[in-house]
């Protein structure tokens, strides 16, 4: 007994390493499922506040690129509104409200924090839940899809972007029924993923869109994601390996909309339900 | 007194500049091989009065609020508390010809540079270890852990002791 208690006694440092390496393990623990507490991350209140300070002078360096985007925004959507178009006939361009109810809503927020150097990057907004911001929302720029909300604070959110290794959703080509896994791999490039598993005998040409299906009710069906750079087939199976570039340029992010989805509720009720059986 | 106030002020200096300045450096191709870690400085300077339990309280404090900013899930943490599990045993060894029992903090003009140097390549090269290892997470990934351990160790030592001779005075004896 003595012995063991001077045992204890000499290697005391090491235990207390230990222990301190299990209150980090813990904490990640914590941080890592989505309902907890979220300690460890930028969208805590203290880094997020830093982030909102370098970003109000940082944003100024991008005001140029901001501002031809956001023109080129509005000239689009000038060109698409309803009085652009000459009536052919009534019963044909008179939109019925009753059948149309809206399922998307997007509200708009700004990047106050980027990264494109690592294999998990994640970007920070400056919306949360005092905004109804929520975890497994979408984010989405005026080009494209952008990555989905992991964890909210009650001013900032982290974003998961599709420029990160854990990052995969379902896409499927413009004009095509096929469906892929879009993901990022470690040997991509910035603005340049990868679309697997699309059986070969689907013609697939460079130059081709790629949008989201939808399924999953993070995106709305139909945002971009990408263009075909690259096709090559898959060794050892019957699937081809996709390139992309994505529509989004990740190195110059600044305005985004968060994507509200009004049905998901009961999207999740259903498939839980199915689930239960 | 003064000196908790001056180790404060280090301390938050060393994180605002590692995460806006040291993390915002594009190196290209280099950024998956190379992490640039330069707010350890902080655990290598620190004084060696204080009992090494405080030291591991420090560093972990540090490591936590680096993992807060860079979205790291806990892996700074932890490094930062192995290079303070290994510090105490480097120390003894070095401590030998030179007492160090006075330093305040361990700067390159309280050592020899050449002993220096070898202090701060083997505690960097343990963090760094401890760190791609907890990163990849995988035995395989091996050779590529000890390639970035390699690179990462050699360009933080260069930034920290250069950095050091331009930040630190020469203490006048």
């Amino acid at each position: 007994m003595k012995n063991l208690l001077l045992f204890f006694n000499k290697i005391r440092f090491l235990l207390f390493f230990i222990v301190l390496q299990m209150f980090v393990f813990f904490l990640v623990q914590r941080n890592s499922s989505f309902q907890q507490a979220q300690i460890l991350n930028s969208s805590a209140s203290v880094s997020g506040w830093l982030f909102q300070q370098k970003n109000a002078v940082f944003q100024y360096f991008n005001l140029r690129k901001e501002n031809e985007a956001l023109s080129e925004q509005n000239a689009q959507l000038k060109q698409e509104a309803f009085f652009n178009y000459s009536i052919v006939s009534k019963d044909l361009i008179q939109i019925d409200k009753q059948y149309y109810s809206q399922q998307y809503l997007f509200q708009p927020a700004v990047v106050i924090q980027n990264s494109t150097s690592r294999e998990k990057n994640i970007l920070t907004l400056d919306v949360g839940t005092t905004k109804q911001t929520q975890p497994e929302m979408g984010v989405v720029n005026a080009n494209g899809i952008v990555g989905f909300v992991r964890n909210v604070s009650d001013h900032y959110s982290s974003v998961m972007s599709l420029m990160n290794v854990e990052f995969k959703i379902p896409v499927k080509p413009l004009n095509d029924s096929c469906v892929g896994t879009l993901q990022w791999l470690p040997t991509d490039k910035i603005n340049e993923m990868t679309v697997k598993g699309i059986p070969s005998y689907f013609s697939i040409n460079k130059g081709d869109t790629i949008i989201t299906q939808g399924g999953s009710g993070i995106f709305p069906q139909g945002e971009i994601v990408g263009v075909v750079t690259k096709k090559t087939p898959e060794p050892g199976s019957k699937n081809q390996v996709v390139k992309i570039k994505t529509a989004v340029d990740f190195y110059a992010i600044h305005h985004v909309f968060v994507v509200t989805n009004l049905y998901k509720t009961e999207l999740d009720s259903v498939i839980q339900s199915f689930g239960q059986q | 007194m003064n000196s908790i106030l001056a180790n404060s002020l280090r301390f938050i200096g060393l994180v605002l500049i590692q995460v806006f300045v040291i993390n915002q450096i594009d190196l290209g191709f280099l950024n998956s091989y190379i992490s640039l870690s330069v707010y350890v400085s902080f655990l290598l300077t620190f004084s060696t009065k204080l009992p090494k339990y405080i030291t591991m309280l420090v560093a972990l404090g540090l490591g936590l609020c680096i993992d807060m900013f860079l979205n790291t899930e806990g892996i700074h943490a932890s490094s930062c508390l192995f290079l303070a599990l290994v510090r105490p045993l480097l120390l003894r060894r070095i401590q030998t010809t030179n007492p160090l029992e006075n330093v305040q903090e361990l700067t390159v003009y309280t050592e020899d540079i050449q002993k220096y140097a070898l202090y701060c390549v083997m505690l960097l090269g343990a963090f760094f270890f401890w760190l791609f290892l907890l990163e990849e997470f995988s035995i395989l990934a091996l050779p590529l852990i000890l390639l970035k351990t390699i690179l990462s160790t050699i360009f933080t030592t260069l930034l920290i002791i250069v950095g050091q001779y331009l930040l630190y005075r020469k203490p006048k004896n």
